[in-house]
């Protein structure tokens, strides 16, 4: 009997024994195979997840910089994600390195590998796919065989505590920096290492630590360097004109958002205080309502896939929304399409959103007041009131639905017994108000510690200790005592690891290597997070966790991220730290006047409207 | 509307693709064809794919059977399908059809056993075969070699590569997956000396 060619690939045996599997064939609808021909003439760059398969797939921004970088000429791009645990400890045992997903090429044997950095208890798992890649983790070690290593996404904003391990950091939209990037790669392939780092450095948006050094007095830090600093963040100006993937990497397997993704705008105005994502992302850029269709029905054809979601930070204050949902629902319903939209606001016409689209009734609707009171959603400025989140619940609960999701966060500034009882109440309220209708109704509470991050009006904000967060988290279940309300918090320890990186300097490097020497993997997982070698590691690295995490920071104070320009001031953050503790709100710029943000009339079309420019 | 029957083969890593990820991926690809797809009615319509008895991940086949529902299903449908799949699934042959559900079909399973390492103990691997596919009575054919073996198995969806991997493991044979290797080559109708084909 022939011997089936399968049984020679070296990987099978490993497959045939670990998790999941799936998680590294690749083999995707759209994957590019064989494109390269070994002969090196290609410039190839492999994007690499540090998180697994099934989190890395959903992630929109490699879909895009996959078939950018792929349609540049003389570019190959791959990919690669982190093994989980069991992944490693096979390829480890059997000398196996990290390789892509399409040509099985060992990491180290790529021109660069670009990392995204969307959360920072990835921050070990970095290390795990460089080392098992046999790349040096740290720049400073790499020679003139080893690839570059970069890295984008929001944790490039604040890049100082990853500095070390990387070579340049890629700051603000892919489709704006990745071509420019990707050819000097190519064209300084023959230069020295240090030479290509300056040639990189002089791309607007780069920012290459190895440049800089940092002085440290007191509790700040002053970053100098041979570039020119503030770094600033690009960004795409027009987003119907800007580079739109023709075909996406369909998985064979299902990923955790399951569908088309069409964004609809990029950045948010709505202003939540807390909220990182609708601070670094402005200016507020809305694509047409005819270009969102034109894609839309274009990637339905080319992907096959079940079902569209119109994706944003905030999809229901799209301008467009109307005209994309009359262009598309019914078409895509004679298809048996699901049209999606991922995050709802809480008020009435989210509801009959949700209606209008949910075709089949599955599973509840999920919102996040974020704060229990009304005080306390104005520090936020969290622009709901209680009006809104009765109507909301009284509108889903006559549309049929029967269960709900309420997200809340525990520690916010300024918080009181009061606010937390604001949460139990309102869980309770919702459950009345479904139960009114619904002999079935269901009340799920998840609630997160919060987590001060830079770029913020909250960043100079100390976070709870991690005990107190948890005493909080703990009363509240106890205040609950509903057994049709389910209350449930993520580990608060995580979470103040989190705030940690979040907030961190150069100095923490050392931690990170050090925590990942110690067994550290998937901090992010609560299967996997290990506290107390973190806090070993600190301890070993003479760091005071606390000092990062639990320090109510100065006004005048130099954070390690103010080199980094990501386009709103440090001086509108610091007024709305103001307003905030003054419980005052400040509008959507939409719907009023400009805040002043700090981009002027040519980046922000709100602004142009406003000033006639 | 067509009930159509087909073959594909699920080669390489492809054959690491869970049993149950198959109808979205069957779906998908049909959409990127052009096929419209005949949906289920009921509470949460899906379109109407029914696939042959489930292979555990990491068991090529060079010829599964399936059947998929279609509403413009004509003369070059198998070829602009079979232009849509991801890598490593190829759509063998296909016809439409009537009469008995597909499980009721699939008697039998025939595979292809090998094992990676020299085969253990004084054992012959025919006499270890026949010890460990005594009970149940489900052993249809067996051809042996030196270090592999054709096997046809009765009752497919309940005695597949799984449990052939747990018999051999029980026995002592291999400590698992990664000692062997196996291969479906067919699943169809069984007369006694051959199987037949679905399609």
């Amino acid at each position: 009997m022939e011997r089936p060619f399968e049984m020679d690939h070296p990987l099978w045996p490993i497959l045939a024994t670990v998790k999941q599997p799936s998680r590294y064939i690749g083999q995707e609808w759209g994957s590019k195979y064989g494109q390269d021909s070994g002969t090196r003439s290609k410039t190839r760059v492999c994007l690499a997840f540090p998180d697994v398969y099934e989190v890395g797939m959903s992630f929109f921004g490699f879909q895009i910089l996959y078939a950018l970088g792929n349609a540049q000429e003389g570019t190959v791009l791959e990919r690669a994600y982190c093994p989980w645990v069991d992944m490693e400890a096979s390829l480890r045992a059997s000398g196996l390195p990290l390789a892509s997903i399409e040509s099985q090429t060992p990491l180290n044997r790529f021109d660069a590998v670009g990392f995204t950095l969307q959360y920072e208890l990835t921050a070990t798992n970095i290390l795990t796919m460089l080392d098992l890649g046999g790349i040096p983790l740290r720049s400073e070690d790499r020679g003139p065989g080893d690839p570059l290593v970069m890295a984008g996404g929001p944790g490039a904003l604040a890049p100082e505590p990853l500095a070390p391990f990387f070579d340049f950091f890629c700051l603000g939209d892919g489709e704006e920096l990745f071509p420019r990037v990707l050819r000097v790669i190519s064209e300084t392939r023959n230069l020295p290492r240090e030479q290509r780092l300056y040639c990189l450095g002089e791309i607007p948006g780069i920012y290459v630590p190895q440049l800089a050094s940092c002085g440290f007095s007191g509790n700040g830090v002053r970053i100098r360097s041979k570039q020119a600093l503030p770094v600033r963040k690009q960004f795409v100006r027009d987003l119907d004109s800007m580079f739109v993937p023709s075909s996406l990497l369909v998985p064979n397997t299902g990923i955790i958002h399951d569908r088309i993704p069409v964004e609809v705008f990029r950045g948010c105005t709505r202003g939540c205080r807390f909220c990182q994502a609708g601070m670094i992302y402005r200016p507020l850029r809305e694509r047409s309502p005819e270009k969102v269709v034109e894609i839309a029905r274009a990637l339905l054809e080319e992907t096959g896939w079940e079902e569209i979601g119109l994706v944003s930070l905030s999809s229901c204050d799209y301008t467009g929304l109307c005209p994309v949902l009359e262009a598309l629902s019914g078409q895509l319903g004679e298809k048996g399409i699901k049209l999606s939209l991922p995050s709802l606001r809480m008020d009435a016409f989210s509801v009959e959103l949700a209606a209008q689209l949910e075709t089949v009734r599955k599973g509840g609707l999920t919102f996040a007041p974020e704060a229990g009171s009304q005080r306390l959603r104005n520090v936020i400025n969290k622009g709901i009131d209680e009006e809104n989140i009765r109507m909301t619940l009284e509108s889903m609960s006559e549309h049929g639905w029967d269960r709900v999701k309420l997200y809340f966060m525990v520690g916010l500034p300024t918080e009181t017994e009061a606010d937390l009882q604001g949460i139990v109440e309102i869980s309770k309220e919702a459950f009345r108000i479904l139960r009114k209708r619904h002999r079935r109704a269901e009340v799920s509470v998840s609630v997160n510690g919060f987590i001060p991050k830079p770029h913020t009006p909250f960043q100079w904000e100390a976070q709870l200790p991690f005990e107190e967060t948890e005493a909080r988290c703990k009363w509240l279940k106890r205040q609950v005592g509903n057994p049709k309300i389910s209350l449930n918090y993520h580990d608060p320890r995580q979470g103040f690891i989190e705030a940690v990186l979040a907030r961190g300097d150069r100095r923490l490097a050392n931690v990170v290597e050090r925590a990942w020497r110690k067994g550290c993997r998937f901090d992010g997982w609560t299967e996997t997070f290990r506290f107390e070698t973190w806090m070993e590691a600190f301890d070993s690295e003479g760091l005071d966790p606390a000092f990062y995490a639990n320090r109510q920071r100065g006004m005048e104070e130099e954070f390690p991220w103010d080199h980094i320009d990501a386009g709103v001031s440090k001086s509108f953050l610091w007024r709305e730290r103001e307003n905030a503790f003054q419980e005052r709100t400040t509008p959507d710029c939409r719907a009023g006047n400009c805040q002043g943000c700090g981009f002027g009339p040519q980046d922000c079309t709100r602004l142009k409207e406003e000033t006639g420019h | 509307m067509s009930r159509v029957r087909f073959l594909f083969s699920k080669r390489g890593l492809s054959a690491f693709v869970p049993h149950v990820e198959l109808p979205p991926l069957l779906a998908r690809s049909a959409r990127r064809a052009g096929l419209s797809l005949f949906m289920t009615e009921g509470f949460s319509p899906h379109p109407k794919i029914s696939l042959g008895p489930a292979l555990p991940v990491g068991v090529p086949a060079l010829a599964e059977p399936a059947e998929i529902w279609i509403e413009n299903w004509e003369g070059t449908a198998l070829e602009n399908w079979q232009r849509k799949m991801p890598p490593g699934f190829t759509l063998l042959r296909a016809s439409v059809v009537e009469g008995p559900q597909l499980s009721r079909l699939c008697k039998v399973g025939e595979y292809r056993v090998f094992f990676r390492n020299s085969f253990p103990g004084e054992v012959s691997l025919r006499g270890a075969l026949e010890a460990v596919l005594q009970e149940p009575e489900i052993l249809c054919a067996m051809e042996t070699e030196e270090e592999s073996a054709r096997i046809v198995l009765a009752q497919p969806d309940r005695f597949g590569p799984g449990f052939l991997v747990k018999a051999f493991r029980a026995a002592g044979f291999v400590e698992g997956w990664k000692d062997l290797f196996i291969l479906r080559t067919m699943v169809g109708g069984w007369e006694g000396d051959s199987v037949t084909p679905l399609v």
